[in-house]
This record gives structure tokens, sequence and C-alpha cells, in this order.
């Protein structure tokens, strides 16, 4: 057995994420609560809370590039000839002759479908060869137009797609949690990832479209997937370490899935940012609500669900395991408590040390005289508190 | 190796040929490897809705003529590789590739001229009104002239130049041209008018009788008018006005823009994640980049298999996938990490972290499956793109990140057993 130079029963940092459960719950909160800022902000200013795509708006959006570079202003001019509304103009700001214009073409409703349709394509096309004249050419890089049934149903589907998404998790979480705490606790995580979502879109004013829903339900997905992972940690840290106090397990699970947290947000985080730069605008937006998504679905498992199972079971009494508990002669300094008793559960307590504190044990099944001294700091480290607690109970 | 890695090769063998064989296939027919959505192939995909008059519902009938009708009316020559297809008991889905910005010759077809195409009945009838011309433009819905010829009785339209203008040129089916020259012998000097979809478009004086069923029809046309008529006339009558619910047109140059930027965002993603693994993890990213290779050859292979199409939201899926599949590698090793640090030996720290981590890691993509479902039920067009991605990716990340890592990483184990390699 090759002996592990890394591994040494070094000082185990457990990382204490959930003795400030209340700071991270109050940093969610003001997250959530600057996010309904600017969804507030945009709506004073624009009347929507997020910029909303055409697929919300309806009416015609045509996106071209002309011949030459273009003020926003003149071609406006040109295009309310052929609308009854406010149209609206944007150039972009890197490339002045690439244009943006949505506009409502009015059709005389008297008039037959066949000839309104075609009272619209000539308005369009007119409305083309205008400014193809006027800037010296005309290309067309995307155009939609969405009538007014059509962008009912997309609002209605998305909504029955959330609807039905959500009772879905909910049905699973239910099933798998089979807890009241860890459910609520990881739905309460995903109703910050949806408001950090919401504020996120409308802080960088990124368009919504129809493919929007793709965003939210992946990040609801994926937010629920990483909440899980560390709330199976949890559990299967409370079947094998069945005295340690709550808190510290917790911490422990934490600990333990930090790497992988770390690691896993960051893979997904780097794919998305290539898309962000490399991907080109017709994708961009969409990115980049997914990557501040992700990162929300990441860190909200160690920074809100968590804190949130642990004030609900703040007031639990502690799992007793054992006589020992019950007759506070549980863990006593020097001996070894449960944990340590069993060499195999030991390591499970220091090996985590391996990525954080760049410490190792040394072949810790062979070597049993390191152990005592680490079990040894393990309860001491335990042990202090446990007495400290049982005498407040008392 | 032993029974066990035998039989995984041989299923990972034949995952890796189905995968492979359908694109292969269609690359040797020069077809395009995978469907391409419009929003990256550029074209038109418009949403139409049968719109009766008041109070009618259409029918079924009606339905597939409006289909024939339209298929003739955008693409006569069968060339244009149009999808059209009925959705639902009254709207119809019509996509167009390559559609043009300016129609420069009169095949040529851009968004709005397929508009104005798919807008008018085309319903043609001559009338008989007697002694006094009618003027162009009259309203002829409420009138009671009889008609004389329709224009189901058109056996053919075609564009020709009378005195240099452009002007309809049609010949009768045999029934209708004999019932035409009767007519037009008994009305010498009278007047026929000329109505299209209850609209006079001219009306001339009949000066002899005309035998064999040719004529012309004048109006004042354009090139363009002209040839849009033709076309009308010779795909027949709509049975039923068509309503635009929706349009969605991406230019050719936007949509290989599209596809440019999104082959270079996978080819840097796929690096970046390469070497984030093999510099974290060691040997077993080496491996886990082996298997990220494959999965990007799998999820292709299959998209071509199944024939799905790939939208722009596809492709973000699919990248996005990468960086997921890559997390399952990372939940595995994290715990063959922890399994060595508790002691067990390099063999049975690998059984033990792939047997668990497999359970978290399917257990886990549920949500993600979830997702992506409710996505391709609810979704339109490119979203359904993204969706179908996504599930594959899900589904073909969970073989590859464990399976195919697994067998690789086993494989290697055997000579390479230096601890440090691992951790």
């Amino acid at each position: 057995m090759t002996t592990l130079s890394k591994f040494q029963l070094a000082n185990y940092k457990v990382i204490r994420f959930v003795n400030y459960s209340k700071l991270w719950l109050t940093i969610g909160l003001t997250v959530a609560l600057i996010g309904i800022g600017f969804m507030t902000f945009n709506y004073v200013r624009t009347g929507a809370p997020w910029k909303l795509g055409v697929d919300f708006t309806q009416g015609d959006l045509i996106r071209c590039e002309l011949g030459k570079a273009v003020k926003s202003d003149e071609v406006k001019e040109i295009v309310k000839k052929y609308t009854d509304r406010e149209p609206t103009v944007q150039v972009a700001s890197l490339d002045p002759k690439e244009v943006e214009i949505r506009l409502h073409v009015p059709v005389d409703a008297t008039k037959s479908l066949q000839q309104q349709n075609e009272e619209r394509a000539n308005k369009l096309e007119a409305l083309k060869n205008d400014l193809g004249n006027k800037y010296g050419g005309f290309t067309l890089k995307n155009q939609a137009f969405v009538g007014p049934t059509v962008g009912r149903e997309l609002t209605q589907r998305a909504i029955m797609a959330l609807i039905l998404a959500n009772a879905l998790i909910l049905i699973y979480v239910w099933f798998r949690f089979n807890n009241f705490v860890f459910a609520i606790a990881s739905i309460l995580a995903l109703v910050h990832d949806l408001f950090f979502l919401l504020g996120w879109t409308a802080a960088l004013k990124l368009e919504i479209n129809s493919s929007f829903i793709a965003v939210i339900l992946t990040i609801l997905g994926y937010s629920m997937q990483d909440t899980i992972i560390i709330f199976d940690r949890i559990r299967e840290n409370m079947r094998n370490h069945p005295t340690m106090e709550f808190r510290e397990l917790c911490n422990l699970s934490l600990t333990q899935t930090l790497t992988r947290s770390i690691n896993t947000v960051l893979t997904v985080v780097i794919t998305l940012l290539t898309l962000i730069i490399f991907g080109g605008e017709s994708i961009r937006d969409f990115s980049v609500a997914l990557a501040g998504g992700v990162v929300s679905g990441a860190y909200s498992s160690i920074f809100i669900a968590t804190p949130i199972v642990i004030l609900f079971r703040r007031h639990e009494p502690q799992r007793v395991r054992s006589i020992a508990d019950l007759t506070g002669r549980g863990p006593q300094v020097g001996a070894p408590t449960a944990p340590a008793a069993a060499p195999g559960f030991a390591p499970a307590v220091t090996a985590p040390a391996v990525e954080i504190a760049e410490g190792a044990p040394s072949a810790p099944v062979a070597a049993t005289p390191p152990q005592a001294p680490q079990a040894s700091k393990a309860a001491q480290k335990g042990a202090p508190r446990k007495p400290s607690k049982k005498a407040r109970r008392r | 190796m032993d029974t066990r890695q035998f039989k995984t090769l041989i299923v990972i063998l034949v995952v890796l040929a189905l995968a492979v064989v359908n694109p292969l296939y269609r690359n040797s027919k020069k077809m395009d490897i995978i469907t391409l959505g419009l929003d990256l192939k550029g074209g038109a995909d418009i949403l139409l809705r049968a719109a009766p008059p008041e109070g009618q519902k259409v029918t079924q009938d009606q339905m597939t003529g409006a289909i024939e009708v339209v298929r003739r009316r955008i693409d006569p020559n069968g060339v244009r590789e149009l999808l059209l297809q009925q959705v639902g008991p009254d709207r119809i889905t019509l996509q167009v590739p390559g559609v043009k910005d300016k129609a420069e010759k009169p095949e040529d077809l851009t968004v709005e001229k397929i508009v104005k195409l798919l807008g008018s009945t085309a319903l043609l009838e001559f009338i008989d009104v007697g002694a006094a011309s009618i003027p162009d433009g009259t309203d002829t819905t409420k009138s009671t002239y009889p008609v004389v010829i329709k224009g189901d009785d058109l056996a053919k339209a075609d564009v020709q130049f009378n005195i240099g203008r452009p002007v309809v040129a049609f010949q009768l089916k045999k029934d209708a041209a004999d019932k035409f020259g009767t007519f037009t012998s008994e009305h010498v000097n009278q007047y026929m008018a000329i109505v299209l979809d209850k609209k006079v478009i001219s009306c001339p004086v009949i000066r002899n009788a005309i035998w064999g069923g040719s004529g012309e029809i004048e109006g004042n046309f354009t090139i363009d008018d002209a040839s849009m008529l033709s076309r009308e006339l010779n795909a027949g009558r709509l049975p039923v006005p068509l309503e635009i619910l929706e349009t969605r047109v991406v230019g050719p140059t936007l949509g290989k823009e599209s596809i440019k930027y999104s082959i270079r965002a996978g080819l840097w993603g796929f690096l970046l994640v390469l070497a984030f693994m093999l510099l974290i993890y060691k040997l077993p990213g080496f491996v886990a980049d082996i298997a990220l290779a494959l999965y990007i050859v799998f999820v292709l292979g299959y998209l071509s298999l199944f024939n799905a199409t790939l939208t722009l939201p596809g492709i973000a899926g699919f990248i996005l996938s990468i960086g997921m599949a890559v997390d399952t590698n990372v939940i595995i090793f994290e715990r063959l990490k922890e399994e060595i640090a508790w002691g067990k030996t390099l063999h049975a720290a690998m059984e033990s972290a792939f047997a668990r981590a497999f359970v978290a890691v399917f257990d886990s993509h549920m949500t993600t499956i979830v997702g992506g479902a409710v996505l391709y039920f609810y979704g339109t067009g490119p979203v359904k793109g993204f969706a179908v991605t996504l599930l594959l990716g899900v589904a073909i990340s969970l073989f590859s990140a464990v399976t195919v890592t697994r067998f690789i990483l086993s494989t290697f184990a055997t000579y390479y057993k230096n601890i440090r390699l691992y951790v």
C-alpha cells in the first residue's frame, strides 16, 4: 500500500458555514429585494419589469444592416410613416449600421383577411425599400411578426410550463426527502433563485423572449440538483455520525461537498462564458441569463437551503442515539467517542482535510496510533461543546 | 480484461457505432449531417390559421386542400425543400428555407411575397356584365352577374408580354373552352369583367368569338404582379382564407454567422473544460476528457440518428450540457478521493466511488430531466430544440461519464497504480 504523503492527520478544518445562517439569509433576502428594485425601476421607466422581446410585445420586429451608419432619430422618422404607434428604433452601439426596429403596422380591420395581409406585406416592403434607398442598401438579419393570438398563447404556455414543472418538482422533492424541513428549504432556495434570475435579467436589461422559459426551467432543475447533492450528504452523515451535533454535521457536510460544488459550477460557467464571449449576439442574452441563474443555483444550496434547515431545527432536541447521550456521560475528554471508536469512521471525519487543509492521514487503516491523537482531538473539539450544551439544557 | 469489462467494451462500441452510422450515411448522400433549424439555415417560418367565414368551422378537406394550394404557390417546381404541416385542427406551419431580402428574379421569394401569395384566395371569375362596362376596382360580392368562367376552369396560366406590358396568358380546359367559345360568340360587343377576389381588375369588350380557350388578362400589372397572379391561378383557389399568426425570418447572413460563432464557442468551451479537468483531476481528469470527446461524438451522432432539428438554443443547450456532463465526473472523482483517503485500495476505491456516485448522479439529474421534459412539451420551435439537446445530453452523459469513464479508468488503473496520479 503506497503511503499517501499528502494525507496527514493534520488540523481538520470544518468551515463554519451555518454558524452565520442568519447573515446568509439576510443577504439572500437583500439580493431578492435589490432584484425587485431593478424590476420596479424598469417598470416605471418602460412599462415592463424587463426588456420584453417581440414574443410578448407583439407586432413586427426588423433587424437589419444598412449601407451606412445611421442615427436612430432619422430612421424613426421614416418608420413613423408606416405605423400608427410610436415605433422603437435602436442602433447597435458597436456597429452604427445595424438597426433594430419595432413597430405595429396598422391594418384596416374592415377589409378582408387577405387584403389585410396584403396591406401589411406591402407596407413592410415599402419600408424596407425606403430604408434601402436612403441608406444605400438593406440586408435583413432577422425579422419577426407576432400576432395577438400567438402572443397570448406564448404567455399561457409559459405559465402552464412553469406551473407543471414546479408541481413535478414539488412531488419529486416530497418523495425524495420525505422530510418537511428539507423539502421546504429546497423550495425556498428555488424561490430565491427565481427572484435572483428575474432581478439579474432586469438589472442587465436582458431581452426576454419565449426562449426565456428554457432558462427558468433549466435553472430550477440545476439548482434543485445541487441542493439534493448537499442534502444527500447531510443525510449520509446523519447516518454515519448519529451523535454529532446537527450544526456541526451540516458544516461538515458542506465542507465535504465544497470542492465538488465549486468545481461543478465552474465547469458550467466556463462553458457559458465561452457562449457569452464567442457565441454571437443572437444567443448572448440567453447565455448571460443562464450564467447568472447557474451561479445563484449553486450558492443557494449552501447559503440559503442549508441555513433554512438549521433555523428550522434549531429548537429540535438533539438526536439521541445512546444511553450515554441521555445520562450525559457521553463524550468524555480523552475517551474515544462513537465516531472514533470505529476505525472506519474516524478517517471519515478527517479525510476531507485532503481538499481543505492540505493535510492528510497516512494509511489510516493500518495506522491506528495516528488515529488516537486525532480521535482525541476530535473528541476534544466535540467534548467541550457537548457537556456545555448539556449543561445549558439542564 | 474480465468478462464484465469485456461486455462493457462491447456495449460502448455498439453505442459508438450507432452514433456514427447515420452521419456517415448522410454524408455519403451529400445531405446535411444534422438537420438544421431555420434560425441556423436562414429562411422563413410562418404559422397560418384557416379562417373560415363567420360561423363556419373549417373541415379537414379544406385543410388538406389548403396545404396543397400553399405548396403549389410557394414551391411550384418542388425544389425548395419546404416543410409544410398541419398542426392541430386548423393551423398550418410553413417553413421556407432560403428566403431573400429582395426579389431580384420572379422566382425569388421574400417574406412579404410569401405573405401576399398566401393572402389571396385567388378566386378568378369572368362575369357577364352586359352592355355597359363597369369600372376597375368595383366590388362584386353582392352582384348578381352570371359567372361565365371560373379560376378552376383554367388549365394553365403564365406571364407573357403584350406590347411590352406584362399580362397573364391563360389556357382553359377543354369543356370550359367550349363554353367560353359559345359565350363569346353570343355576346360580341358586350363587356365581360375579369374579377379577382371579388374585385374587378379589368373589363374588356368582347370583340369576337374566342374558340380554343386561350386568352390574356390585362390589368396594369407589374412583372411581379403578373407572375404572382399566374402562380396563384396555377396553384388553384384556396378553399379557405388563411390568417398569418406568426412569422419568423432569419436572413442568410445571420444564419451563417450563428453557426460560425456557436462552433467557435463550442470549441473554446470544450478546450477549457478539457484543461480544467486535466489540471484538477490529473489522470482521472484525462480519462474524463476522453469520455467527454466521446460524449460529443455520441450526442451529435444521435441527434443525427433521431433526425432531430438543431436550433440555435439547441446548440446553447449542447454546450451547456458539456459543462454538466463533466459535473458527473467531478462528483465521482471527489468521491474517489474520499474513498482513497478512507484507506481503500485504488481498485476498491474506484468500485465504491462509481457505485455510490451513480445513484447520487442519476438521482440529481432527475430534476434536470423533469425540467427538460416539460420544456419539450410546452416549448415551441427553438425552445424544443434546446429541450431535445439538453435531455439527450443528460441521458448520454450518464453513459459516458459513468460507464465509459469507469471502463477506461479501470483499464488505466491496472497499469498506473501510483496513487498520486489520482489525487
